[in-house]
């Protein structure tokens, strides 16, 4: 009996330190419960009105609005008077690396603001690890739902590459059927997707779960001996460390998908990395437009503003705070010179969305 | 000095320390005999030191036997000569190399910027060599040693292990206690397993400690470090909140460290003295000495104040002046200022360690001659009535702003950052962020709050030894549980008190 009311207590010691300490990880902002949760036709979606606060070579304090994605929430129907840009990719385009002031779409809104005389709104659809397949299909079903004047996808090599494909049960699946693109939604019919469900409840309201969940995505991604064994940890061969090749070709299911995004003027394709010249001829050749970010920051790296350089943490990653802001000065010069976005200075034309057609000499070209 | 500090260095907040806390402790468990176990704890802590960079083995060592053998020449001779000399050979090698190390290309500069100013262009002439970790540290512990011996208080030791174990001890080998030699060499000497006492409380002051550094301090660095780093990315809301979170930081980073260092200490059977005592439930600037950074206050307050200040009364004195108290007016703001200036550059090469140090002799110094009137100030308050609580509020709060406003100084890259923060203060600019830092600043200050409150009312930094054995234990390891979770998932973050 002594036992078991010391087995208790030492339980109930153990729970209320664990909640205790939960809370205080929450509320103080060091970890976020998983801000995700899994919609049975979207997948992986933010939750709405969830606060989140994010630390990696920069940080994040924010939220996502009361539709699902970040920034402010914007209806899906527009007001008319305004100019509405979709901004759709993966954890770059996400951002948490910056307030959300400090996010590009804020700079491109406030350029084409002023260069407009309209209200502009910039909507951040970024999600980590997205590729072209679930931009594409987080597009069609989500995002491509709120109007829009202009939708602008951006990939890097991975992207549109065969290496990064990730087939996940918790996600729709974009597949060719003959010339057809079909979202084919029957993952939530995985056991994956049942198991997810059942303890999603608590993931997405614990902080301890999460950094659990990190340390397992750590552990299983082979970095255990790094952390633990330091400079005793076994170096990868020479071989390991030799970078993968750029990817060339562009997977047809890939083409497909671009091709069915060019088939709407209002669709642009930003680049954001360096592509091999023959897959980024295939991506030309599917008529999409294109913005060419990558030699953008490119040329920026050139005058020794490296855009991926935290001064901070002193570490590589994702845009840093200046290329944000060079990014959405950068795009917005874009939008007008390609006339996508009705400004002063082509007045003359409005509206040329029916007609455009990229035709590679707008943009740097490399 | 960061990049030094990152990867490849053994701090306690790291899995390496914990796999070579576990393999040094068991093999001292195993190792039979007062000199077997001084030599491997010597090698241990070599080791330990030696994992940064084994170059700076080399200073510890040069310090060591510098002192150990100027000890020895002291308890030799009685001529006064003689004596005098040997404590100006230590005081030559140990703030030789300091100075070199830490002091250089500091003095350097600031004489190039003097000369610019007045027209005289200089050629740069700078070390740029990389600062030892911990060098203030043992520097001053090895010191207090030699001085010790010189004015009598000390026996010298003869037994070149046990003073070397005594500089090298790795608990407190780089970030303190700086022990003194009259407290940590008879243990050294007389060297015993740890009491189950001992391991008990041990594993309680580094569980906490860990839980302090890690989930306190080092999680309110990653906000810190990003708005210090570029403070005109934020508004006035998020540079306060910057702000105040570094004040949380450096407490929980620094008493965090001091009771991991405790606690290991403990493992090994030797006891070191407390760093902290709830510094910011002080009332007062003297207050807040007695209870922040103990080891070094203390060494200060014995070594610089109270020699400073019979010096400047023995001059004062020759002025014949009215009364005791006109020559205390006088006497004592001198010493505070002096004494806090070089606490200040002890901290670091840099002005605004020296502007934050002077700023706090100005406090001492008007808080003890316009405000209490060469009353002490207790160090635990108690509060009967309405008036008696009042008093306590204001008496707390103006104390802690003024300490926070010193804080800005300290922390602050340049003067320029401490201007540009103060100016956005004056021109308030708010934030649409404003409700969600204050609420991460609020739940960062109420948890060290709660600690602090729970080791105040108990008197004790093991309160949770005061529960049954079991819960303290699943508490423990709930704590434990947690920080290794976020360590392995964060890139551990090095001291602040490292750098000095």
């Amino acid at each position: 009996m002594r036992a078991m009311k010391k087995l208790f207590a030492a339980g109930l010691a153990l729970i209320g330190t664990l909640l205790l300490l939960d809370l205080y990880l929450q509320l103080a902002g060091i970890q976020t419960p998983m801000e995700t949760r899994i919609d049975p036709t979207l997948g992986p979606t933010y939750i709405p009105n969830k606060n989140i606060t994010h630390f990696n070579e920069g940080f994040f304090v924010g939220a996502a609005n009361k539709y699902g994605y970040m920034g402010p929430a914007i209806p899906p129907r527009s007001q008319g008077s305004e100019r509405r840009i979709l901004l759709i990719g993966d954890s770059y385009v996400l951002g948490h690396t910056v307030l959300p002031r400090h996010h590009f779409g804020r700079f491109l809104e406030t350029n084409l603001s002023l260069a407009t005389g309209k209200e502009v709104h910039a909507l951040n659809f970024g999600k980590a690890d997205f590729n072209l397949r679930n931009m594409y299909q987080y597009f069609i079903d989500f995002a491509g739902t709120f109007d829009h004047d202009v939708a602008l996808f951006f990939v890097g090599a991975g992207d549109l590459a065969p290496a990064r494909q990730v087939v996940s049960s918790l996600y729709p699946a974009v597949e060719l059927q003959g010339d057809s693109l079909i979202i084919d939604r029957n993952f939530h019919n995985s056991r994956t997707y049942h198991f997810y469900k059942a303890i999603e409840p608590v993931f997405t309201n614990s902080a301890i779960l999460r950094l659990v969940f990190n340390a397992y995505k750590m552990i299983s991604g082979g970095g255990l001996a790094d952390v633990v064994l330091d400079k005793f940890a076994p170096r990868p061969a020479a071989s390991a460390q030799n970078e993968t090749l750029s990817p060339r070709a562009l997977p047809e299911l890939n083409r497909a998908i671009l091709n069915e995004l060019a088939k709407d003027p209002r669709n642009i394709l930003v680049i954001r990395e360096d592509l091999d010249p023959s897959l980024r001829a295939e991506v030309r050749s599917s008529g999409m437009p294109i913005i060419d970010l990558a030699a953008f920051l490119d040329s920026l790296e050139a005058k020794g503003n490296d855009p991926y350089y935290w001064p901070v943490t002193r570490m590589r990653g994702h845009w840093n705070h200046a290329a944000h802001r060079s990014i959405g000065e950068f795009l917005a010069d874009q939008l007008q010179s390609i006339a996508m976005i009705c400004t002063q200075k082509n007045w003359a034309h409005p509206s040329p969305l029916s007609d455009l057609r990229w035709n590679g000499t707008k943009t740097r070209s490399r | 000095m960061n990049s030094l500090l990152g990867s490849g260095s053994m701090l306690f907040n790291s899995f390496i320390f914990f796999l070579f806390l576990a393999v040094v402790l068991s093999i001292y468990r195993l190792v039979r005999g007062q000199r077997a176990r001084v030599l491997f704890l010597l090698v241990a802590s070599y080791f330990f030191y030696g994992y940064w960079d084994w170059r700076f083995t080399i200073l510890l060592a040069i310090s060591t036997t510098t002192d150990f053998l100027v000890g020895r020449g002291l308890g030799r001779t009685d001529e006064k000569k003689g004596r005098k000399r040997l404590m100006l050979l230590s005081c030559v090698v140990n703030l030789g190399i300091l100075g070199v190390f830490k002091y250089f290309d500091f003095f350097i500069s600031s004489a190039q910027a003097g000369l610019a100013a007045l027209g005289l262009n200089v050629e740069s002439f700078h070390l740029r060599i990389i600062l030892p970790v911990g060098i203030s540290f043992y520097t001053f512990k090895t010191l207090s040693y030699t001085i010790d011996v010189y004015r009598r208080r000390l026996d010298p030791t003869h037994s070149f292990p046990d003073y070397a174990l005594f500089v090298s001890f790795f608990p407190n080998l780089v970030a303190g206690p700086i022990e003194r030699a009259r407290n940590l060499l008879p243990q050294i000497a007389d060297l015993k397993a740890a009491t189950p006492q001992q391991v008990k409380e041990g594993l309680v002051l580094i569980t906490m400690g860990l839980f302090k550094k890690v989930l306190i301090g080092d999680a309110a660095a990653r906000i810190v470090n990003n708005i210090f780093g570029q403070p005109e990315l934020y508004r006035s809301p998020e540079l306060l909140a910057g702000l105040i979170l570094f004040s949380i930081q450096i407490y929980a980073d620094f008493s965090g460290y001091s009771n991991i260092a405790r606690g290991i200490a403990k493992l090994f059977g030797v006891e070191l003295m407390r760093n902290f005592e709830q510094p910011y439930l002080s009332r007062s600037f003297s207050e807040f000495w007695r209870r922040w950074h103990i080891s070094l206050s203390t060494w200060i307050w014995d070594y610089i104040f109270n020699p400073l200040m019979s010096a400047l009364l023995r001059r004062v004195g020759r002025w014949k002046l009215s009364s005791v108290q006109l020559e205390m007016r006088i006497v004592y703001p001198c010493a505070a200022i002096i004494t806090m200036l070089l606490c200040g550059l002890w901290h670091g090469a840099g002005i605004t360690y020296i502007v934050w140090g002077a700023l706090h002799g100005v406090f001492l110094t008007v808080e003890r001659l316009a405000i209490y009137k060469n009353k002490a100030i207790s160090m635990r308050g108690r509060i009967r009535g309405m008036r008696s609580l009042g008093r306590f509020v204001i008496r707390l709060t103006s104390t802690q702003f003024l300490i926070l406003f010193a804080w800005l100084i300290f922390r602050a890259k340049d003067l320029n950052q401490v201007w540009y923060f103060l100016g956005q203060f004056v021109h308030w600019q708010g934030s649409d962020l404003t409700g969600r830092f204050a609420v991460i600043v609020l739940f960062f200050g109420l948890m060290i709050l709660i600690l602090d409150i729970a080791e105040y009312v108990t008197r004790s930094e093991v309160y949770l030894l005061r529960l049954r054995p079991a819960v303290t234990a699943t508490i423990c390891v709930g704590i434990f549980l947690v920080v290794c979770f976020y360590m392995m998932t964060t890139k551990p973050l090095p001291f602040v008190y490292f750098q000095f």
